[in-house]
């Protein structure tokens, strides 16, 4: 499912007008955003959690050239699906058949 | 920073920045959430700008054992959610190290030093080498019994044949590990405890008045890195100490081409710590700068408070010293 439809799809479930949902849509983004940079997490209900994490630096061999690398530390958004919306993707494929 | 966010607080995080009605804000998160489940089983992946993409992923059905009774059994295929973060949030969460970039690595010393280190330990390096010839040096002060010569031999063998950096710290003998190619490396090791066990008994037997003066021999040291048959000193030939001096570390006869700096090097670790050699062998040495081959320097036990190459202070006072008798035999 791509962006417009996702707005749409969210539009309809929410019932809200096409501008308000094309506003909240940008405000929530920027608030996940404004929560993760500050080193904070989210958890949602049943759906599962957003978080930063830090990867340490590594080093790197590019293999053609054989130079090495020193990677940096990176911060990282990182979700985490929540265990109730775990199990049912584990079991979607064997529900279909 | 660390604060666990929940829904409410999304809601309220929404709510500041506009001014719609906080029941409205709620419809949409809930929606929002409960949309991405509904489309994730629809079709496969959702993607949604400025936040990233939400995946189904299949796991191929794999062979697993179970630790406790061994069994294998079969894990079926199943899916798992992935997450792919849109780059604009990546570099929003980022933003604390963005400045950092990937460095590459030019010293071929370094990196063929990390990658030692990460593949197996081999026979000490050239880096090791004046802490070894040091170590070889120091020998301890007991009675020659044949239990105490077997003993020494297995401490040095295993020093030797480590290679780890832990061999700068010289009183904990290193934790054991397997001689792979050091045979030949013990055997020449073992040779030289040998021959100062023996130099050490006769001494002991001449001057039996200064007990706790240690063993000295004289350590043929030319600079040749790398080949492990070198690194391990070259047989010593036996010289005679001066009983008097309580902290000799061990004389050496200097050769032709010898500075005194190049002795500081190799024992102190820094060279401006010639100066202290130098004190020590003033009856000796007129000049520091023209010395006369074979003159045995004796060099002084590094008393760690005043010679110690890592610490900024003793090596300042050691220039100042440095500077002091330059000055004196430049003329």
């Amino acid at each position: 499912m791509r962006n417009k439809e996702f707005i749409r799809a969210v539009q309809l479930e929410s019932g809200l007008n096409k501008e308000k949902t094309a506003l909240l849509m940008e405000a929530l983004a920027a608030s996940i955003s404004k929560m993760l940079s500050d080193g904070d997490s989210l958890s949602i209900q049943g759906f599962g959690s957003f978080e930063p994490r830090k990867k340490d630096e590594r080093l790197s061999v590019n293999p053609s050239t054989g130079k090495r690398f020193m990677i940096p530390p990176k911060l990282v958004p990182f979700f985490r699906p929540g265990s109730s919306l775990k199990n049912k993707v584990k079991n979607f494929g064997s529900d279909e058949q | 920073m660390n604060n666990k966010f929940l829904l409410q607080d999304l809601v309220q995080s929404i709510l500041d920045t506009n001014d719609l009605d906080r029941k409205e804000v709620e419809a949409f998160v809930r929606a929002y959430f409960a949309v991405i489940e509904k489309a994730l089983f629809e079709e496969d992946y959702v993607k949604i700008n400025d936040l990233g993409k939400f995946n189904l992923q299949k796991v191929e059905a794999r062979k697993s054992v179970n630790v406790n009774t061994g069994e294998t059994f079969e894990i079926k295929a199943h899916y798992k959610l992935a997450f792919a973060p849109d780059n604009k949030l990546k570099e929003i969460v980022n933003k604390p190290f963005a400045h950092l970039e990937a460095v590459e690595l030019v010293s071929e010393k370094q990196s063929a030093e990390l990658s030692k280190q990460h593949v197996m330990p081999e026979p000490a390096k050239a880096s090791v080498e004046p802490e070894l010839t040091q170590e070889e040096i120091i020998i301890p002060n007991k009675p020659t019994t044949k239990e105490d010569k077997i003993m020494e031999k297995k401490d040095k063998t295993v020093f030797v044949v480590t290679d780890k950096p832990a061999a700068n710290d010289k009183k904990t003998p290193t934790p054991p590990q397997k001689p792979k190619k050091g045979k030949l490396l013990a055997w020449i090791v073992f040779v030289v405890i040998m021959c100062a066990l023996i130099i050490f008994a006769l001494w002991k037997t001449v001057f039996s008045d200064s007990t706790s003066e240690p063993a000295v021999k004289e350590v043929v040291t030319e600079s040749a890195p790398a080949t492990p048959a070198v690194e391990a000193v070259t047989p010593p030939a036996p010289k005679v100490v001066d009983p008097a001096s309580r902290e000799t570390l061990k004389v050496v006869r200097l050769e032709r081409g010898k500075r005194l700096t190049l002795l500081a090097k190799e024992f102190y670790g820094n060279k401006v710590f010639w100066v202290y050699i130098y004190e020590a062998n003033k009856d000796q040495i007129n000049n520091p700068n023209k010395i006369l081959a074979g003159t045995k320097i004796r060099i002084p036990k590094a008393d760690p408070t005043v010679i110690d190459a890592k610490d900024p202070e003793s090596v300042r006072i050691a220039k100042e010293k440095e500077t002091k008798y330059r000055a004196q035999f430049s003329k």
